[in-house]
């Protein structure tokens, strides 16, 4: 490797030998490969989907799984095309011999697709040449290859370019999806993009700043606007405004969140996770006898009883006739409370004692439902 | 003031018969009380251990448990149950199912339905088992809790359960036997939950 880079430059009447021809195609070629290495992250830049067909052998069933043309951008920086769509070899995955102590019924083999350099094979009828003479193209071809279960684990520990260096040759590999395997007839199972928590990576960028040019920034999870999908916008609405919502039919975003220029924040749902300090926070409801007083979301039992926070509660008995120990018509019956208190592990003790109006000596005493407030004061610091 | 009633329900199940033994209503439901279909088993679990220790606490003590009989001394100082058996469950309200929970049991698709008269459920029990037969062989698998108690005393003996499976060859798809050590001369209560049953207490002297 040079250790400057080195641009070629002509001049009138200068015998340009192929050195100099393949210097400036090579200086172009680690120009746009330095870009692509240090402005994106390797991964997929489109297409390269999986599909699979159904089909049958011998009454076992199997998969005909394709790639699907596409490109990517390897951690070198070099392109790979894939111009056609490509059938995954049952013969290359059993050349590879990789089922040996592996478990076909659970176990999910990695899809590499890795980019090489090939000489192309000389023109049959070159003119001028002399027989020893070398190609004069490199065909930047691609492999689709397979590996062993946990093998896509390994994928950030590949050699990595030094800062001066070109695309080199090839033999990065890529991640495209998880294959099964069938032994018995050597044929695909089933494919998936995941397994493990490790996903078929597509390809990024590196910035520290993003600018619009036209004032709006949008961040979205598909490269077209589709329906229901999120989207994050940036505008300059009012000094600035901020959005987050799902897109409708026509790209258009629906927000269910946004912060304005002055702080003022809208939230169509509710907000959940940390207590704010210096807050109150407050649940209410109906709830059994027996049960503990529930308590807001996101409040602490641990912080009540450790008396970090201070816990408000108040309860009344809920009466409806449906609970009347009998419900015929002629029974006629009074009722009034006998305990109603959350006791001190906040379980509730409410019980109603029902009394026959028109039978003297005739009660019974039952647990009951009671209304409850719970307020939490959560101290500012 | 406006104020939106609670339209949601949480329901406190014993898990192996899906009998309903307390409901609570809250006006600000915790996000992860719902169950949203997409939470791996682990999550799901976490949920569940987060909705029962607020709710529950270590144990749930249900007094006045309706029972199809007449109301034994167990019943009246309160069932105890250890929150490793139950569910937290929250759901769509239904008044009739808040105000006299343990009338109901959930079904199959985790709605709840009024349970059966259990009169058509046959009990025996004898110094040495247990016998629990259902009306009919099962349609799917039924759960069953059984607490023996000395009668007058509050705290059981002993808890038996499993689950009747519709798989099983007749008669076991029907009828459980289960082995017990019982004293001869004395008289049990058998507090009996069986999935889509009401709950019964069976009062047996040996």
């Amino acid at each position: 490797m040079s250790s400057t880079i080195d641009r070629p430059t002509f001049f009138e009447n200068q015998i340009l030998g192929a050195a100099d021809l393949t210097a400036t195609v090579e200086h172009s070629r680690g120009q746009q490969a330095r870009h692509n290495r240090y402005l994106h992250l390797w991964g997929i830049s489109f297409g390269l989907g999986l599909t699979a067909e159904p089909d049958e052998e011998g009454g076992v069933k199997f998969k005909k799984i394709t790639v699907a043309a596409g490109a990517a951008i390897d951690g070198t920086g070099r392109e790979v095309v894939v111009p056609q769509p490509e059938s995954l070899s049952e013969n290359k995955f059993s050349q590879l011999q990789l089922t040996g102590g592996q478990d076909l019924d659970k176990d999910w083999f990695p899809i590499f697709l890795v980019g090489k350099d090939q000489a192309a094979q000389k023109p049959p009828l070159s003119t001028k040449t002399c027989d020893g003479s070398a190609p004069s193209r490199v065909e930047e071809k691609y492999d689709i290859t397979f590996g062993r279960p946990g093998g896509a684990r390994k994928l950030d520990e590949q050699k990595i370019a030094t800062v001066g260096e070109g695309p080199g040759s090839g033999g990065w590999q890529m991640l495209l999806g998880f294959v099964q395997w069938n032994d018995a007839i050597n044929k695909f199972k089933d494919f998936k993009y995941s397994d493990g928590g490790i996903s078929r990576r597509y390809a990024g960028v590196q910035a520290d700043v993003v600018a619009a040019r036209g004032g709006t920034l949008e961040f979205r999870t598909q490269t077209t606007p589709q329906a229901k999908k999120p989207a994050l916008v940036l505008d300059e609405t009012g000094d600035g405004l901020l959005q987050f919502g799902s897109l409708d039919a026509q790209g258009n975003l629906q927000p269910v969140f946004s912060v304005n220029a002055k702080g003022d924040v809208k939230a169509e749902g509710k907000i959940a996770g940390a207590v704010t300090p210096g807050s109150v926070q407050v649940q209410s409801g109906i709830v059994m006898d027996g049960l503990l007083l529930p308590l807001p979301p996101g409040i602490d039992p641990a912080d009540i009883d450790s008396g970090k926070f201070t816990l408000h509660s108040h309860v009344t008995p809920h009466i409806t006739a449906d609970q009347a120990p009998t419900s015929t018509s002629t029974d006629i019956w009074g009722v009034v409370p006998i305990d109603c208190f959350v006791d001190s592990s906040r379980r509730i003790n409410c019980k109603l004692r029902w009394f026959r109006v028109d039978v003297i000596n005739t009660f019974q005493d039952r647990a009951a439902l009671c209304d409850y407030t719970a307020i939490v004061s959560v101290p500012a610091t | 003031m406006s104020q939106k009633p609670p339209d949601q329900m949480t329901l406190l199940v014993l898990k192996s018969t899906n009998q309903v033994l307390a409901a609570v209503t809250r006006a600000a439901v915790p996000a992860n009380a719902i169950t949203k279909g997409d939470e791996t088993d682990e999550q799901k679990a976490k949920n569940q251990t987060a909705e029962l220790d607020v709710l529950v606490g270590t144990r749930l003590t249900v007094r006045d448990l309706s029972v199809k009989s007449t109301i034994p001394t167990l019943i009246k100082e309160g069932i105890s149950f250890s929150a490793n058996d139950l569910a937290a469950v929250t759901l769509d309200l239904d008044p009739k199912v808040l105000i006299t929970p343990s009338l109901y049991s959930l079904d199959s698709k985790t709605k709840p339905q009024q349970g059966l008269d259990p009169a058509a459920l046959v009990f025996t029990a004898t110094v040495t088992s247990i016998t629990l037969k259902l009306p009919n062989g099962a349609v799917e698998d039924t759960g069953f809790w059984i607490e023996i108690y000395v009668k007058g005393k509050s705290q059981p003996l002993q808890i038996v359960s499993g689950t009747i499976e519709k798989s099983a060859t007749a008669p076991a798809n029907q009828e459980v036997l289960k082995s017990i050590q019982l004293a001869p001369s004395t008289t049990y209560q058998f507090l009996t939950f069986v999935q889509g049953f009401q709950p019964l207490v069976y009062e047996v002297s040996l």
